[in-house]
């Protein structure tokens, strides 16, 4: 270990303040002017902040920026809106690919109410021939994108959007096959608790 | 103006009007100058090496923002595997904790990149343009003229080039080599976003390596504080023999031990310290005074490490 | 020196009953926090037993850390400081039993409501209002019995410590009082008067001033009398003493606004949340490089004293966290960081690495000398460092990356940005359950560190004897010549130049072209003519602050008007703005009978400690929730919901997104409908009947602050939740899940359905 060095010498040059508080005395050195400048910088830049949104408004607001950022989201929408028909999304349905990655999508966003068998709790069973808003694979992906919020099935379109919504369409419809019967319900009446 | 002779009272680098002199260390000679300066390099070359050398069809280190991959030696990561992120900072808290209670602030003096790029690439050039120490000084306060001008011009320049690489490069470890270079081909409007970020970026290493400096350790920097709490009685810590060294007089003083208070380990400090008051603050472990004062030792036949690492 | 020289003894034994109260509560507040922060991992460990759910320990943690805890070590470190810093013993024996006896009643009240789930729902601020009459009480006890000691101090002058403490007892009071302005409903429950935005508002005041003014201004004067003492060095800086005092607590005030980033906030308290905080970082630094300096010269110490160890590392994670604090302001930062683990992170770097080490260093200090017998070891105390600054190194960086990596998945979009690439909340959560793991080791290590603390208090003080300081002081009368009048106080150029700068600033912000001209000439004329007058004025403005330190009604004073302009400014306009003019577009409709009710079971449960309502002006929120969420959206929500954090999805928007079924299922048992949640379970709410009796008294109280609820009779009231509650309850039958209509998860269920339901406004709101 190095050696203990001598108790620091008092420098007359360096005069503490004239009392003393229980012992505890003060130099009054200066900080250094840079620390003292970061200071007034902030105050500079809250005035020049200030007066860019508040004074002259030429930032914009938080809901202007957002609502331009929806507009910009709305357009590459619809500029990439994939044609959605039934004869594709029956296709989708025989191939893997989109087959394995619906049922991805499928198992963590819907099997909480139409369970991992697609047999229906909460919500419909979706492996059956009864369909409440439609079973023709266009219909079945509306109802998927915009919701029956009156019977609380969300709209998965701005969540998911296209792809992943004609995705899990396609897993539901590889339960069925093309042509087959579709019967109207009314509503869902779920499966007593086990 | 120079700045006062350290004492324990004041921070040498804040003068009593606020103002900051500033420093103008020695030049040193000896092992540990040798040594650092040779591993320095391969630190440089490390760090600025990384964007180039590619591995599995990516460099070494590219944290993709824009894609949100992060490739690592090999390694991909995606924003879910982030939090691995825990055991990169960890490992070094736990590595830089473990080095200190061993060896003292060891990582300032020897791996910091402030300190390796301060001391081995803005100082030689410094030491190139305007000469040594005392040249240094008499620079700073003469008055001003064409060939000080010259010599500033240049110098700051050369900064502000050293700067925009050392940026260029930074900003490589984000957006990979060849993205860069398409960007600095463009126009500065083409690529707005990365040009301000680069600008400032540049701005910031300019300021701080030429001149905000050791102001950065002492003010600035939590780890050095953080670490200096670490260190007790058996970490190795630069030091002064002060039983050897005391009571300080010349060569032939009756009764004086083996310091002969020739300042130079004052002199060589970078952060404007007496190494002889102790255990300090501002020491960042950069073994400038060890080889100072072995220098003079060897020169006097007398043996070395009046300072040394203890 | 005139006077018969005495000897007075200093009060310490309330001292060390202050100091034994903060080892305990300090154990149980951590215990609680590691507890909770296990349940967040281990779903298993709420128990479903409601008084040990996440939702109602949670202010346990918090209000046990915060008021007892570090409460206790201030009340401990201030009444042993001021002492010794006016020569005076405290000025009552009775006020200071009175206080201590007092705080810890209210401590245990409080450990006992709100496990209960008796609590106002508003952060830090959750004692329900008995309790809070309470406080207010103990605090005017301490105020009183504090500034009676001043005015008997032998000491003339105050020192900065002194100025801390005043600010802080000033500072609280205000705090406290107006974010606890409520109306009762019955013994045990009220609502404040303050709804939505301007709820939101005077919280965050509330809460990031407590910070300020519990957790950082007294501990700071703690600092400015502990540290000198136990470096022996002389305080390195008077004047910067002086700078950084006056700005922090003018600033800080300001700061709040930056807890509502991105919200509903209107934009302008938004801004100047966020440039104040700016201003904030070079106050902060200010005090801990006057500690960092003052240790400077007994640097080498530090290698072998415990004490000077946990101060540098104290001043350094102080000046860590103000240094990250105006960082996380900036409104970018914040959209990605808001509402995720890194501001929890952020907060026990503060709490765990400040004032807990400030604690530490306090107790290791003061036990030796009020005992009067050496420290029992050194060693465990230095091993208790190490494992403490380890638990924060992990605690810190697991939250850093926690809240990094949510935040960037959560931000993530893809499909060229039109598309959340992690639509499901879950996945994000799950993904920092490794994290959220290792923040329970690094909270472990902190608290098995504490508990070698408790273990070294107890082998000190077991068989030592108490000692009182004593003092030999001149029994003489302080010096009449040095008075400054209320005059000489408010028309002196400091505070001259002070107020006018505060006017014209404002009348700059906020005025009409004419108003708002004049300021900024005003405030520029004053800024030039400050600076002229310093170099030939500076002297006799030095000597008018040495003056004013003689006298302590007008420091205090001064204190007082410069911590209230910020909340002033920021405050009155918006609790004045008229509502219906300030709703954005769209109003909320006022709940229902039953609504209000489950909403109140909503409150109890804490539910808003882990859900926030409120979609910010951020792009992948509104992909993740819906439309961002309008002023109008919760103007009658006493108290509002807004949250701070979201370890589950906002629920703004919720309401009829999934059918009452789903909300059975899923408080039945979350994962059922949610699988990987880490949600407690809810089973009383299905066993308890709602206490319907209390909702005619708190429809009342709601009409009277305000929500539009026609008079209705009690019977009607009931009358109305019946046949709610029955219509819910059967379209659950009809779905499987059978329920008894008078449950308070029916109540609880109309709630959530409720939520985001709002008319439109045709009027357009006025711009501000």
């Amino acid at each position: 270990m190095t050696p203990t060095p001598k108790p620091p010498l008092p420098d007359e040059n360096e005069p503490l303040r004239p009392h003393s508080f229980d012992g505890i005395q003060e130099y009054d050195k200066r900080l250094p002017n840079w620390w003292l400048m970061t200071l007034f910088g902030a105050v500079v830049f809250w005035a020049g902040y200030w007066f860019y949104y508040e004074r002259a408004h030429i930032g914009h607001t938080n809901a202007q920026i957002v609502e331009q950022q929806l507009a910009v989201i709305e357009a590459t929408r619809l500029a990439n809106a994939p044609t959605v028909d039934d004869a594709s999304l029956w296709k989708m349905s025989r191939n893997p690919v989109f087959v394995d990655a619906g049922r991805a999508s499928f198992e963590t966003t819907c099997v909480s109410c139409h369970t991992k068998e697609l047999t229906g709790a909460i919500g419909p069973n979706l492996v059956d021939h009864l369909w409440i808003h439609g079973g023709r694979p266009t219909e079945i992906y509306t109802t998927v994108t915009q919701g029956v919020l009156a019977k609380g099935m969300p709209p998965w379109g701005p969540v998911l959007g296209p792809k992943k919504i004609s995705e899990a369409v396609a897993y539901i419809l590889s339960y069925h096959q093309e042509g087959e019967p579709i019967e109207v319900q009314a509503a869902w009446v779920p499966p007593p608790p086990k | 103006m120079a700045a006062p002779l350290p004492n324990r009272d004041f921070v040498t680098t804040i003068r009593d009007d606020g103002s900051r002199p500033f420093l103008f260390p020695a030049d040193t000679h000896g092992r540990f100058t040798t040594v650092r300066r040779i591993w320095s390099l391969l630190l440089i070359a490390f760090y600025l090496s990384l964007p180039w050398i590619q591995i599995n069809g990516y460099p070494a280190v590219f944290l993709d923002i824009a894609q949100r991959r992060f490739h690592l030696f090999g390694l991909t990561l995606a924003a879910q595997d982030v939090w691995l992120m825990f055991f990169v900072i960890t490992g070094l808290g736990f590595s830089l904790f473990f080095v200190t209670a061993l060896f003292g602030r060891i990582w300032c003096g020897w791996a910091c990149p402030h300190t390796v790029f301060l001391d081995h690439v803005y100082r030689r050039i410094e030491r190139a343009i305007d000469g040594d120490a005392v040249s240094r000084r008499l620079l700073d306060e003469a008055p001003a003229s064409g060939g000080k001008l010259f010599k500033r011009v240049f110098k700051h320049s050369l900064y502000i080039l050293v700067s925009a690489v050392i940026a260029h490069l930074f900003l490589a470890y984000f957006v990979s080599l060849p993205e860069v270079w398409v960007m600095v081909s463009a126009a500065p409007t083409a690529h707005w976003s990365a040009f301000a970020f680069m600008a400032v970026f540049t701005g910031i290493l300019y300021f701080n390596f030429g001149w905000f400096r050791e102001q950065l350790c002492i003010v600035i920097c939590p780890y050095g504080r953080l670490q200096s709490a670490l260190i007790d009685d058996n970490s190795l810590v630069i030091g002064y023999d002060m039983k050897r060294g005391e009571p300080r007089g010349k060569v032939g003083t009756e009764g004086a031990g083996a310091c002969v208070a020739c300042n130079r380990c004052v002199q060589v400090c970078p952060t404007g310290i007496d190494i002889r008051q102790g255990l300090q603050l501002e020491c960042v472990g950069c073994t400038a005074c060890i080889d100072a004062c072995d220098d003079v030792m060897t020169r006097l036949h007398r043996p070395r490490g009046l300072i040394r690492y203890d | 020196m005139s006077g018969q020289k005495i000897t007075i003894e200093y009060n310490d034994r309330v001292v060390r009953q202050f100091l034994l109260a903060t080892v305990i509560w300090g154990a149980v507040g951590m215990l609680v926090g590691v507890l909770i922060a296990a349940q967040l991992n281990f779903w298993q460990l709420n128990f479903a037993t409601p008084w040990l759910t996440f939702g109602r320990l949670r202010p346990l943690h918090t209000n046990a850390v915060i008021f007892a805890f570090v409460g206790n070590m201030m009340f401990a470190g201030i009444y042993y400081s001021t002492q010794r810093l006016v020569k005076a013993r405290l000025a009552s024996d009775f006020l200071s039993s009175l206080h201590f006896w007092g705080w810890q009643f209210i401590i245990v009240c409080a450990a006992v409501t709100l496990p209960l789930g008796l609590t106002r729902g508003k952060e830090y601020a959750e004692l329900i209002w008995p309790i809070n009459l309470m406080v207010v009480l103990i605090w005017v006890v301490f105020a009183v019995n504090f500034f009676w000691t001043l005015a008997r101090r032998r000491e003339p002058a105050l020192y900065v410590a002194i100025w801390f403490y005043i600010s802080t007892i000033v500072t609280i009071a205000m705090l406290y009082i107006v974010n606890h302005l409520s109306i009762p409903t019955s013994l045990l429950h009220s609502y404040p008067v303050f709804s939505g935005v301007q709820d939101a508002l005077v919280q965050w005041w509330y809460g990031h001033n407590a910070v300020a003014f519990f957790l950082t201004t007294p501990i700071l004067g703690i600092m400015y009398y502990f540290l000198p003492k136990a470096a022996e060095r002389p305080v390195y800086s008077y004047r910067l003493s002086v700078v950084h005092f006056w700005s922090l607590v003018f600033v800080y005030i300001w700061a709040g606004p930056h807890h509502l980033l991105n919200t509903a906030l209107p934009g302008w308290l938004q801004n100047l949340g966020m440039t104040f905080s700016l201003m904030l970082w070079a106050p902060s630094w200010g005090g801990m490089l006057n500690g960092l300096l003052t240790l400077r010269g007994a640097w080498h110490k530090l290698r072998t004293d415990p004490v000077l160890k946990f101060y540098a590392a104290a001043v350094t994670f102080y000046g860590m966290a103000t240094f990250e604090g105006p960082l996380l302001s900036i409104k970018s930062v914040n959209a990605l960081a808001h509402y995720t683990d890194w501001i929890i992170g952020h907060v026990h770097a503060g709490t765990l690495g400040w004032n807990g080490f400030m604690a530490a260093g306090l107790i290791y200090w003061l036990l030796p000398r009020l005992w009067n017998k050496p420290l029992y070891s050194t060693a465990l105390a230095n091993l208790h460092f190490w494992i403490g600054t380890v638990g924060i190194l992990l605690y810190v960086a697991a939250m850093w990356t926690s809240g990094i990596t949510q935040g960037l998945m959560l931000n993530a979009t893809t499909e060229h940005g039109t598309v959340l690439a992690y639509p499901n909340f879950l996945d994000t959560l799950n993904t920092i359950r490794p994290m959220m793991l290792m923040r329970v080791i690094g909270g472990g290590l902190y608290l098995a560190g504490w508990f070698l603390l408790v273990y070294n208090f107890y082998r000190t003080v077991k068989g030592a004897a108490p000692v009182n300081g004593t003092i030999e002081v001149y029994d003489e009368a302080p010096a009449p010549d040095a008075k400054l009048s209320l005059a000489g106080t408010f028309f002196s150029a400091p505070t001259l130049f002070w107020f006018l700068a505060v006017g014209f600033s404002s009348m700059w912000m906020f005025g009409t072209d004419l108003v708002s001209t004049a300021g900024i000439v005003g405030a520029v004329a004053c800024l030039i003519a400050a600076f002229a007058l310093v170099p030939s004025r500076s002297q006799a403005w030095g000597g008018w602050y040495e003056k004013l330190l003689l006298n302590a009604l007008p420091f205090t004073l001064l204190v007082f008007f410069a911590v209230v302009a910020g909340g002033l400014i920021q405050i009155i306009p918006t609790v004045l703005v008229q509502k219906a003019k300030n709703v954005e577009d769209r109003i909320q409709t006022p709940y229902t009978p039953l609504e209000l009710a489950g909403r109140d079971i909503y409150i109890r449960e804490g539910c808003y400690l882990c859900h926030s309502q409120m979609i910010r002006t951020l792009v992948p929120d509104i992909l993740r929730y819906g439309d961002y969420s309008r002023l109008g959206e919760s103007i009658y929500d006493h108290p509002f919901q807004w949250g701070s954090k979201r370890t589950g999805p906002d629920l703004a928007r919720v309401g009829v997104k999934y059918p009452n079924v789903w909300h059975f299922r899923h408080m039945e048992n979350p994962r059922a409908v949610s699988p990987g949640s880490n949600m407690p379970t809810y089973p009383w709410l299905f066993s308890h009947a709602l206490d319907a009796s209390v909702m005619p008294a708190k429809i009342k109280v709601q009409r009277l602050l305000g929500v539009p609820y026609g008079p209705r009779t009690a019977q009607q009231i009931f009358d109305s939740m019946d046949e709610q509650a029955k219509g819910i309850a059967k379209d659950l039958r009809t779905a499987g899940a059978y329920v008894d209509s008078d449950k308070e998860i029916v109540a609880l269920i109309s709630y959530l359905q409720t939520l985001g339901k709002s008319l439109p406004v045709i009027t357009k709101s006025a711009p501000r």
